[in-house]
């Protein structure tokens, strides 16, 4: 038989806790990138030859270095400097330290796009600067940049497998222990990818819930 | 009389371009004041000194009695006293209108958000909007939209209200309606500072009439007197082109 029934039932626990730990690494690093993203891109309004200078180092190492290297540097590098983390805590930080990068270049992009009169009008009211960025630029900005942040978070979600390198149980390290065990690739590979798939699908429904939730708004006031 | 804007000396340019060069000008309660000149003569970034939209290098600005340089607080008082509203609406297309209208009360003025939605009410009334409390901004023809900038403004219940061109992007079907709103507020003894180059309002509504051109204040005088009696020529010339 080309597939084997049985080996699928029986490895499915382990598929599924490996599931878990997947997820749990991208919805951490996926919050936290979005945060230093956000942060970042907001850093770069200010102006700041110091701040922008900063900014443009952080965004060049990371866009300059391939992200199994990042971990690395991170799990193997740190250590030397005294500074310890466990493969879980070093997954996440090269993660959201990396998405993170990319998603400041995109929230900056969503900041340029909105017309400088919705912060004039802002300021001309009185609201304060983080008023004005929480209730009115920001909300605006995530709305246009969705697509492209889905896109930045589909390829966190599948960038989490380099995390096997430090053999954290997630999905691509599971598959590749029952694929060495068990001599069968189709099975072992074959699930995680379907899982994978999972993921992504969830992102992409939640995505067009939030896109939708605006547009249902709209459509119910205007009737 | 007491004076609400107190403008001395005020100096700004952007890089080498010197767009207001010594304005002084000084603005009384209740007075409806008109800018009017060519463009690029400085009218609306000397109203944006105002609430300091725009910085300037020399000079002052004294709103209510505060310098609006001077210090945060300062600024922060000002800019909550005086309504501003804009040749573009500026409204935010993520609100619907009463969203619109009730957050700088609840947000700025940390009004209860019902006591909020009674003061938009109020304001959306005014304006005769009532109907569109739900609306989203895109939904909004051009003058719906000002209309609720102007409602927007309003709902901080400022001493002070700032014009940018409120009608030079709308189409003329819809100057109309709001212009009657800024007819209105005049006649309730508003304080506004408009630029405008509907000279029409300017001599039904306004009680002074500043004339601008290269950064200077050419003229400033009662309404009466700037339409029949302008002293210098420049104004003269100005009038003959546009009415």
């Amino acid at each position: 038989m080309l597939i084997d029934y049985r080996l699928i039932y029986s490895s499915l626990p382990v598929f599924f806790n490996a599931f878990l730990e997947t997820m749990k690494i991208a919805l951490v690093s996926g919050i936290l990138g979005l945060m230093i993203g956000t942060v970042v891109a907001t850093l770069c309004t200010f102006n700041s030859k110091v701040l922008n200078a900063f900014v443009g180092f952080y965004t060049g190492v990371i866009r300059s270095t391939p992200l199994l290297i990042q971990l690395y540097f991170v799990h193997f590098g740190l250590p030397v400097l005294g500074i310890m983390f466990t493969s879980f805590q070093s997954a996440t930080i090269a993660f959201s330290l990396n998405s993170g990068a990319y998603i400041s270049e995109i929230v900056r992009g969503g900041l340029a796009s909105i017309d400088n009169g919705q912060h004039e009008a802002a300021k001309a009211l009185g609201l304060s600067w983080y008023q004005r960025m929480s209730c009115i630029i920001l909300p605006q900005v995530f709305s246009r940049v969705l697509p492209p942040l889905i896109g930045q978070f589909s390829y966190l979600i599948k960038d989490t497998s380099l995390a096997a390198v430090l053999v954290i149980p997630e999905l691509t390290y599971a598959s590749r222990r029952i694929a060495s065990t068990t001599y069968r690739p189709i099975e072992s590979f074959g699930i995680p990818m379907l899982m994978y798939f999972a993921l992504y699908f969830a992102l992409s429904i939640l995505s067009n819930s939030i896109a939708g939730r605006v547009k249902r708004r709209e459509r119910v006031a205007a009737n | 009389m007491s004076e609400v804007v107190k403008i001395k000396s005020l100096n700004k340019s952007f890089g080498k371009l010197h767009v207001l060069r010594d304005v002084t000008l000084d603005v009384e309660e209740s007075d409806v004041l008109v800018l009017c000149g060519p463009s690029g003569a400085g009218k609306s970034t000397l109203l944006r000194c105002i609430n300091m939209l725009e910085h300037y290098q020399s000079g002052s600005v004294e709103v209510l009695g505060k310098d609006v340089r001077s210090s945060r607080r300062n600024l922060s008082f000002v800019r909550k006293n005086t309504g501003m509203v804009f040749q573009h609406f500026n409204l935010f297309p993520h609100k619907n209108v009463v969203e619109n209208v009730t957050l700088a009360p609840i947000k700025v003025q940390k009004i209860q958000k019902g006591a909020a939605i009674e003061i938009a009410k109020d304001v959306l009334s005014q304006v005769g909007l009532s109907d569109k409390f739900n609306a989203f901004p895109n939904q909004l023809s051009g003058g719906q939209k000002q209309r609720v900038a102007i409602a927007r403004a309003l709902a901080m219940n400022p001493k002070i209200m700032l014009f940018d061109e409120p009608t030079s992007a709308l189409d003329p079907e819809m100057i109309k309606e709001v212009l009657d709103v800024m007819v209105r507020l005049a006649q309730e003894g508003m304080t506004m500072i408009i630029v405008s180059h509907e000279m029409g309002f300017a001599r039904q509504v306004a009680n002074k009439v500043g004339f601008l051109d290269n950064g200077k204040v050419i003229e400033l005088t009662e309404t009466q007197e700037f339409f029949t009696n302008p002293k210098s020529d420049r104004t003269k010339e100005f009038l003959s082109k546009i009415l």
